[in-house]
């Protein structure tokens, strides 16, 4: 059935086939190029930066939204995987599961009441979604432990085993983000990534196509809750300590700030914006006092360079030249075609 | 004949629509059989885009029904229209940037496409099957329209005609039963009329209702088996091509009161 299908159709993907196979690529490559158990602490770090941003990806990229609720909802994951186990002794498997759940539900509650207002509108509404959930980490001391975050939360574990090795800890973060970046280039490749697109590019004519942009909308949002209670349950695990600080205003921005400079809405760029915000903390550890300074400046950097994101830019890049080659071939069709006329031409 | 009458094609009866004070359709009663052409045409100001609205969903009319197939549609619910094979273009070109124009195509097959978006995370067999018959269509959609050479190229490279095209297939990819068109010339080169002439009637050689809502009378009056002259938001008058050029009325409403050539109409 595949081999039937036409040049142009099976090409239609390939793109975004290829970018998953360069995601998956790296969360392999990535620890053979460095496996110190700092190195792994860091690949780790960026396989749960590449799950909140995938699920960024669907409702920034894909659906056109602009979200600031990702921190906010990365935190409610963090702190229910958390809570969960340190207050109700839940199994770290079972909280792993149930924090992704309870997320998707604040955030399909969220989106319920914010979907249908105008963009701006929206990302305002996830603004205060993600301000409420920031100060409820703060506020709700007996459960939260409040500013002080909350202490004490064990390793993840299934079966006995507890996944305390460095490599251990990334391959469940690898593991897991490279099931995200599949279903993800699922979802983009087919017909309901096409819609939601569409909604983006013309909202009338996704209407008399009969996409609904509340239904879509609310399910990009949806899964960007998901992956962002994924992504907030392994940052507990990860870390054993979870504090609102890590969920704040500044995080929701730089998510948002790293998948538009990397190429929103594609593939390939949760995993290049991953990598950034893993290079700048990295970098900025050093320089802690700077680090928003650091950010501003490479964010800036990048925007002036990069102003359709790295991938789109490259993309661009790469159609111009195709483009170019095919305005040179047909010309060069043209000239052959007209060679014989002009040589008689000049021969009288 | 006998597939006119099982599908009827689009019937609207008794429209209304008024903007505060401003009653821009009065009981509007038309009809746009499957298999035929059916233009609406009117001086500026005369309700025409209102009624391409209405019909489709896109604004909601006060009074009067619109009726594909003997399916009442519901007012004011444009996102409804797919399902009852109801199908527009629009005016002002409305593409889908930044995606091919393969991809611009299948999406008019969106509402034919079953399976749930959640299943679509995980694209069974299933699935991918009905992906590729999807993509398969609108390719052979492009190979009739010759735009087979730019599938894969993003829709908005394409000069301004081939996108308009990309527009019409669009909504062919829905399998229509009517479809609107909304005054598909503007904005195209004269040299494109004839070639836009022949695309709209293999449309109604199809089988498909057309309502075409045009300012080109050359194509109107060409094409058309049956005109409908709306004025002020009324229905001024309708019949053939050649009757309504006569009317003596539609005379007036276009060139002013006084007129009594209809060379202008014809051009």
């Amino acid at each position: 059935m595949m081999s039937r299908l036409a040049g142009p159709a099976r090409t239609m993907s390939r793109r975004a086939t290829w970018e998953l196979w360069i995601t998956l690529g790296l969360l392999v490559v990535l620890p053979m190029l460095a496996a110190t158990d700092y190195a792994l602490h860091i690949w780790t770090r960026m396989a749960i930066f590449l799950i909140l941003l995938t699920g960024l990806n669907f409702i920034q990229g894909v659906a056109g939204m602009t979200s600031l609720a990702q921190a906010g909802f990365f935190g409610l994951g963090a702190y229910a995987a958390g809570i969960a186990t340190v207050r109700h002794d839940v199994p770290p498997v079972l909280a792993l599961a149930l924090a992704p759940v309870l997320v998707t539900l604040v955030a399909l509650l969220i989106g319920v009441l914010s979907m249908r207002l105008k963009e701006i509108y929206f990302t305002m509404a996830t603004l205060g979604a993600g301000f409420v959930l920031y100060l409820l980490f703060g506020r709700m001391v007996e459960l939260t432990g409040g500013p002080n975050g909350l202490v004490g939360i064990p390793p993840f574990s299934v079966g006995g085993v507890e996944f305390t090795e460095p490599i251990m800890k990334y391959g469940l973060a690898a593991v897991l983000a490279a099931i995200g970046a599949i279903a993800a280039h699922n979802l983009l490749v087919s017909r309901t990534g096409r819609a939601l697109r569409a909604y983006g590019a013309s909202e009338p004519a996704a209407l008399a196509v009969g996409a609904s942009p509340f239904r879509l909308r609310l399910l990009a949002f949806g899964l960007s809750g998901f992956y962002a209670g994924v992504a907030g349950a392994l940052e507990a695990f990860d870390s054993r300590f979870v504090s609102p600080s890590t969920f704040d205003f500044m995080t929701a921005v730089l998510l948002v700030v790293a998948l538009v400079v990397s190429g929103a809405g594609r593939m390939i760029g949760p995993i290049l914006g991953a990598l950034l915000l893993t290079g700048i903390e990295v970098f900025a550890a050093d320089y802690a006092d700077y680090e928003p300074l650091i950010m501003g400046i490479v964010f800036l950097v990048a925007v002036q360079l990069f102003p359709r994101g790295v991938a789109g830019e490259l993309a661009a890049r790469r159609e111009d030249r195709r483009e170019r080659a095919k305005r040179s071939a047909d010309l060069a069709a043209d000239v052959a075609v007209d060679a014989p006329t002009t040589l008689k031409a000049v021969q009288r | 004949m006998t597939s006119t009458i099982e599908r009827p094609g689009l019937q609207i009866t008794g429209v209304c629509k008024a903007y505060g004070g401003l009653q821009v359709l009065s009981d509007v009663t038309l009809r746009a059989p499957a298999g035929a052409i059916t233009a609406v045409i009117g001086p500026n100001g005369a309700g025409k885009s209102t009624l391409a609205n209405v019909i489709s969903g896109f604004v909601t009319q006060d009074r009067g029904e619109v009726v594909v197939n003997g399916v009442r549609l519901p007012p004011g619910k444009a996102v409804t229209r797919a399902e009852h094979r109801l199908g527009r273009t629009f005016q002002n070109l409305e593409i889908f940037t930044g995606m091919t124009v393969l991809q611009n195509v299948a999406m008019g097959a969106y509402s034919r496409q079953r399976g749930s978006h959640l299943g679509d995370l995980v694209r069974g067999p299933r699935a991918r099957r009905d992906e590729i018959e999807v993509k398969e269509a609108a390719l052979a959609l492009l190979r009739r329209f010759r735009l087979e050479h730019r599938a894969d190229s993003l829709v908005e490279s394409l000069p301004f005609g081939e996108a308009k095209l990309v527009e019409m297939v669009r909504v062919l990819a829905m399998e229509p039963e009517v479809v609107v068109l909304d005054e598909p010339a503007a904005g195209l080169p004269p040299a494109s009329a004839l070639p836009l002439a022949e695309t709209i009637a293999g449309l109604a050689e199809d089988g498909i209702g057309v309502l075409l809502i045009e300012h080109n009378m050359k194509l109107v009056m060409s094409i058309s088996q049956h005109v409908v002259v709306l004025d002020q938001g009324q229905v001024l008058t309708e019949g053939s091509p050649a009757e309504v050029q006569q009317d003596p009325r539609v005379i007036e409403a276009y060139l002013g009161p006084g007129a009594t050539t209809s060379e202008e109409l014809t051009l």
